[in-house]
């Protein structure tokens, strides 16, 4: 069976990428139909390397979007800065980058965790949580699988565990709207 | 997992040292020694199972000296962590350069400095698994002697050992000499994989379960795929069928009237989904070859969702921009050659990578240093 890939994950980290593939498998689409581009921790931040990576994608995105379920995912996460504020500078780095900004329409969704993926987990985890202290990482990415069951199982009863955390919330607009849509 | 190799006097690699996680890809330029730390696994593993001499052409002989050092002696270190235990072996092997004769004057398995078996100027020391003195004798120094012991209630750390080390693959796939017919089942794939059937072969008795879920991944990426069966072709003798149902037809191929790529790609995703849980060790030099563009991605990730769990270790060696861009980030170590001729190893973590650029591309343009 060939490879046709119909999902770009734009990613600062191997933690970004072990969650959001397997979600996206949860959500239907399989290793064989994604495509990871993960920052190379070099000099510089992964935040800043899915910036400037951003531009190149969207365009060739584009170029493709006429094809049924083609789709762009960037999770990056905002540290500390506000979901908003890191939103702005994805779509600022299109940009730069003689892109226009994301339109409605289009199937590319940026997930902000805040302040990283790690509060998420522990969230999925049952923790209650806030955005601004730093929780630790799991030993091995994979081990995310739980987590991502977990997510998958509030999402598909529209109902996330109160109190949840704003960045996740979010999170799940932006599958909905951009996504699901 | 192997945690850390130490080599020196060993080809290029002189006082060399490698530390290694659950999955890691060497990365560097021609010549720099990539292969090397595949040959010295290669041959620790052949000597450790009994089955070679130190000088044997594929495990130490005097030709594997370091041509531009004089010295003669050659010492290797491997730490293993196996669960909580931590093992160190260490091997010193002494050439005659003229006579091209060379024996062992050290073999060691010790752990947090405490022996757990000495060999020294063709002396067995035996020890048991609290460090307790045992029987000492002599031995033929051209030989492992740890290789010839017999598991006992009392050396399992010892015996542990062994099994591990046996069961390290050391493999740079070469699918035009894969063999077709096997009498044998064997458990360990050769340096070229040119004796995978005999190796499916074994690994299909010892999983049988995972068969289903191994063919499923391969009908994912061989079109028209349906399966492998095995058969009967003389006495012991089984010929390795490629089952298709394509283009409305079923039909069968040889496994060398298939192509090289489908060879390829049916080896490596048998490491990964058939031999998941039985505690191979992997070492792969350019695992890559013969693999469509599209297909490599998919089978990395499978690997590097396996390392760690249903495949303990992988050391992978390529050159291949899928590899560098998706591994090399953290778990790429960067291999260099010195101008004293020596190989050092840094983190590809720790080259400049700026702009937006892959790693790949700051290879390509001798842009790391």
């Amino acid at each position: 069976m060939s490879r046709n890939v119909n999902v770009v994950i734009l990613c600062e980290d191997r933690q970004h990428e072990a969650f959001a593939r397997r979600f996206l498998e949860k959500m239907g689409r399989g290793l064989r139909v994604q495509r990871v581009e993960i920052s190379p921790k070099g000099r510089g931040s992964g935040e800043q390397f899915v910036r400037e990576r951003f531009a190149k994608e969207l365009a060739y995105y584009r170029a493709r979007q006429h094809r049924v379920e083609q789709a762009l995912i960037v999770v990056i996460d905002a540290d500390r800065r506000t979901v908003a504020q890191r939103v702005e500078q994805v779509d600022a780095a299109a940009v730069e980058g003689d892109q226009e900004r994301r339109r409605p329409n289009e199937r590319v969704a940026v997930f902000v965790p805040a302040r990283n993926i790690e509060t998420w987990i522990a969230y999925l985890d049952g923790q209650t949580v806030n955005e601004d202290d730093p929780y630790p990482r799991l030993k091995r990415e994979r081990d995310c699988q739980r987590h991502v069951e977990r997510l998958y199982q509030m999402c598909q009863q529209s109902a996330l565990r109160p109190p949840v955390p704003p960045s996740l919330e979010a999170a799940c607009s932006e599958y909905r709207a951009r996504l699901q849509a | 997992m192997i945690t850390r190799l130490y080599v020196d006097n060993y080809k290029c690699l002189v006082n060399f040292e490698l530390r290694l996680q659950e999955l890691t890809l060497l990365i560097g330029p021609n010549g720099v020694g990539k292969t090397s730390v595949l040959d010295v696994m290669f041959a620790l593993r052949r000597l450790l199972s009994g089955e070679a001499r130190v000088t044997d052409p594929d495990v130490f002989p005097t030709r594997t000296l370091t041509r531009w050092q004089t010295r003669n002696r050659q010492v290797f270190e491997v730490d293993v962590a196996l669960d909580r235990d931590d093992l160190r072996y260490r091997l010193e092997v002494d050439h005659e350069r003229g006579t091209r004769k060379a024996r062992i004057a050290l073999e060691r398995l010790e752990s947090r400095g405490q022996p757990l078996f000495v060999f020294e100027m063709g002396e067995v020391h035996l020890y048991r698994d609290n460090h307790s003195q045992g029987p000492t004798f002599g031995a033929d120094w051209t030989e492992s002697a740890v290789a010839r012991v017999p598991p006992r209630n009392d050396n399992t750390r010892l015996t542990r050992f062994l099994d591990f080390v046996r069961k390290v693959i050391v493999c740079g796939l070469y699918p035009a000499g894969f063999q077709t017919e096997s009498t044998t089942e064997d458990p360990v794939l050769n340096r070229d994989a040119r004796n995978f059937s005999a190796w499916y072969r074994h690994v299909l008795l010892e999983r049988q379960e995972l068969v289903p879920e191994f063919t499923k991944a391969i009908q994912e990426v061989i079109d028209g795929f349906r399966g492998i069966r095995m058969e009967k072709v003389g006495l012991d003798t089984r010929a390795l069928m490629v089952m298709f149902d394509q283009f409305g037809e079923r039909y069968e191929l040889r496994l060398d009237e298939i192509s090289d790529g489908q060879r390829a790609l049916i080896a490596l995703y048998s490491l990964v989904r058939l031999a998941a849980g039985q505690g191979y060790t992997l070492f792969l030099d350019e695992p890559d070859n013969y693999l469509a563009l599209t297909e490599i991605q998919p089978w990395l990730v499978g690997l590097a969702d396996a390392c760690g769990g249903d495949v303990p270790q992988a050391v992978l060696c390529s050159h291949h921009p899928e590899l560098i861009d998706y591994l090399g980030g953290d778990r790429g170590l960067v291999l260099k050659r010195e101008s004293s001729g020596a190989t050092v190893v840094r983190p590809a973590s720790e080259l400049a990578v700026e702009g937006g650029l892959k790693l790949s591309e700051v290879i390509a343009r001798g842009w790391e240093s």
